[in-house]
């Protein structure tokens, strides 16, 4: 599987091809500190006030903050509103990344 | 913008989840396609949108979750239809109102006529032709051809040079400009130039007509200025010794409307007695209070006398409402009368207060009776004639250049004197 990610990895870089389109993964759009949109996630694992830790083909993604909320929630995209203080990446076994 | 006006259509909900677990109920929600939207969480609950339509398909995912949901908010057209299916006349009443709404705004209510020109054409005359042609109050405004209306208003009214109709709202504007005939000038007009204050000719500037007075020429009021009359030499122009006038032109051409710019130099003497003494209240420091309770027109005395025992007094009043919010007073309110106590007293006005106050009495007569054009020449000069203890005299005096020649109406040109005979020997 690595070695299958690397050779597309490759290929992405030589043709100069757009990776969010090309690769598995989650594509972030973050204005200011007050929304963030994330597309091609996987689900919700937590959601409080304080954290929202979302489900992404690299792993767990958590997005810390006050007052979140969920914009709107699709199986395309989820939005998240509120006080954005930090996004941490951590890999699916739960090690930070 | 479109998005709401769906939503609204197909209708939405807010609902509050409480129980269970809330991630699990989310992505349950996403596994079946449904889509939420305005998550908030709160302690122990969330509170989410959805579609009336996704609603239905929720219980699976509630129990899959083990949350309980709760309806608590209902917005868009089907909830609107429900209520509105329980009260019919409602929705008829609406229905009516926004076909009379429709109804009415689709015809001309108000037809205005504009005219430019000598305005001698009735505008009724010019509504009546327009009626003609289907403009009229009530008329449908789809069914007006405003061009056609314009075209029959000119080929009906001769008068009329262009027209032009627009239509605001329920509001039609005929716009029409009238053919206006120049006048010849009347042959047998006579109009001349007279005097209208008494005053010495500082300046004459003769456009049409004969000028009678020169610079330095003293008129009085009526005096003739500029005769109604072009006049000529009728054996041509004398000759004459340079530097002596020519004798005045004696031969009628025609008579006209004479005008000219006459300036003249105009006196203004003002005469007027002032007092050197006036009266004043002295307050003594002796106070009486009064506290009325006001209710409508209603008076209840709280406190006080009922009339003041001062035979000479000032009275001050403050007036406190009892109640007040916005534009809305309390008919009931609470006044705080002073009476305070005076002693007349005679105090002595300077001079230079009277003289002051002839100044402006003579500047406010100015001010009324001068042109835009005119102007005060000489400065205001006020000097006291005469003084006593009790009064002064005081006269000002003050110079103005002002345009005096005013039309005279009516009157034939002036007979021209004739020659002195040669006496015979």
């Amino acid at each position: 599987m690595q070695r299958k990610r690397g050779l597309r990895d490759r290929l992405v870089s030589l043709l100069e091809l757009p990776g969010d389109v090309m690769l598995n993964v989650a594509r972030i759009v973050m204005v200011g500190d007050m929304e963030l949109v994330v597309e091609n996630h996987r689900g919700v694992t937590e959601y409080t006030p304080e954290r929202v830790a979302l489900r992404v083909p690299e792993g767990i993604m958590a997005i810390d903050g006050h007052e979140l909320r969920i914009g709107a929630i699709s199986p395309d995209q989820v939005i998240i509103l509120g006080k954005i203080s930090g996004l941490r990446y951590s890999g699916p076994d739960g090690g930070a990344s | 913008m479109l998005r709401r006006l769906i939503l609204f259509l197909v209708g939405t909900l807010r609902i509050e989840v409480t129980g269970g677990q809330v991630a699990e109920f989310l992505n349950l929600c996403l596994d079946r396609r449904i889509t939420l939207w305005e998550i908030e969480r709160r302690p122990e609950r969330m509170y989410a949108t959805l579609t009336l339509h996704d609603f239905f398909a929720l219980r699976p995912v509630a129990r899959g979750s083990r949350c309980r949901v709760r309806i608590r908010g209902r917005r868009g057209f089907p909830f609107l239809a429900l209520r509105l299916r329980r009260r019919p006349l409602l929705l008829l009443g609406a229905v009516a109102c926004l076909a009379a709404i429709l109804w009415a705004s689709s015809q001309v209510w108000l037809i205005e006529v504009r005219i430019s020109g000598p305005h001698q054409i009735d505008p009724r005359a010019i509504r009546a032709v327009a009626a003609e042609a289907g403009l009229r109050r009530g008329a449908w405004k789809a069914k007006l051809d405003l061009p056609q209306v314009a075209q029959h208003l000119r080929a009906r009214i001769g008068e009329l040079s262009w027209a032009v109709i627009r239509v605001q709202g329920t509001r039609a504007i005929i716009e029409v400009v009238e053919k206006a005939a120049i006048k010849p000038a009347d042959p047998a007009a006579c109009v001349h130039l007279v005097a209208r204050k008494s005053g010495v000719v500082e300046q004459v500037v003769p456009f049409q007509g004969e000028p009678l007075v020169r610079q330095g020429a003293v008129v009085n009021r009526g005096d003739m200025l500029v005769e109604c009359a072009l006049r000529y030499w009728s054996g041509g122009r004398p000759g004459v010794v340079p530097g002596t006038e020519p004798p005045p032109r004696q031969d009628l051409a025609r008579t006209l409307v004479a005008q000219a710019s006459v300036k003249a130099r105009i006196g203004y003497r003002s005469y007027k007695e002032y007092p050197l003494e006036r009266e004043v209240a002295e307050p003594t420091g002796r106070r009486e209070v009064q506290w009325v309770l006001k209710v409508y027109d209603l008076s209840i005395l709280l406190r006080g006398k009922e009339t003041t025992s001062f035979a000479h007094s000032q009275t001050s009043e403050r007036v406190i409402p009892l109640g007040k919010w916005r534009n809305w007073k309390s008919p009931v309110e609470l006044v705080m009368r002073e009476h305070a106590e005076t002693a007349p007293k005679r105090e002595p006005i300077p001079l230079e207060e009277a003289l002051a106050a002839a100044k402006a009495a003579m500047a406010a007569h100015l001010a009324w009776v001068l042109g835009p054009a005119d102007k005060v020449v000489q400065p205001m000069q006020a000097q006291v004639v005469e003084q006593t203890k009790e009064f002064a005299g005081i006269l000002v005096t003050v110079e103005t250049l002002e345009e005096i020649a005013v039309p005279l109406e009516g009157a034939g040109p002036v007979q021209p004197t004739p020659p002195p005979e040669p006496q015979g020997q």
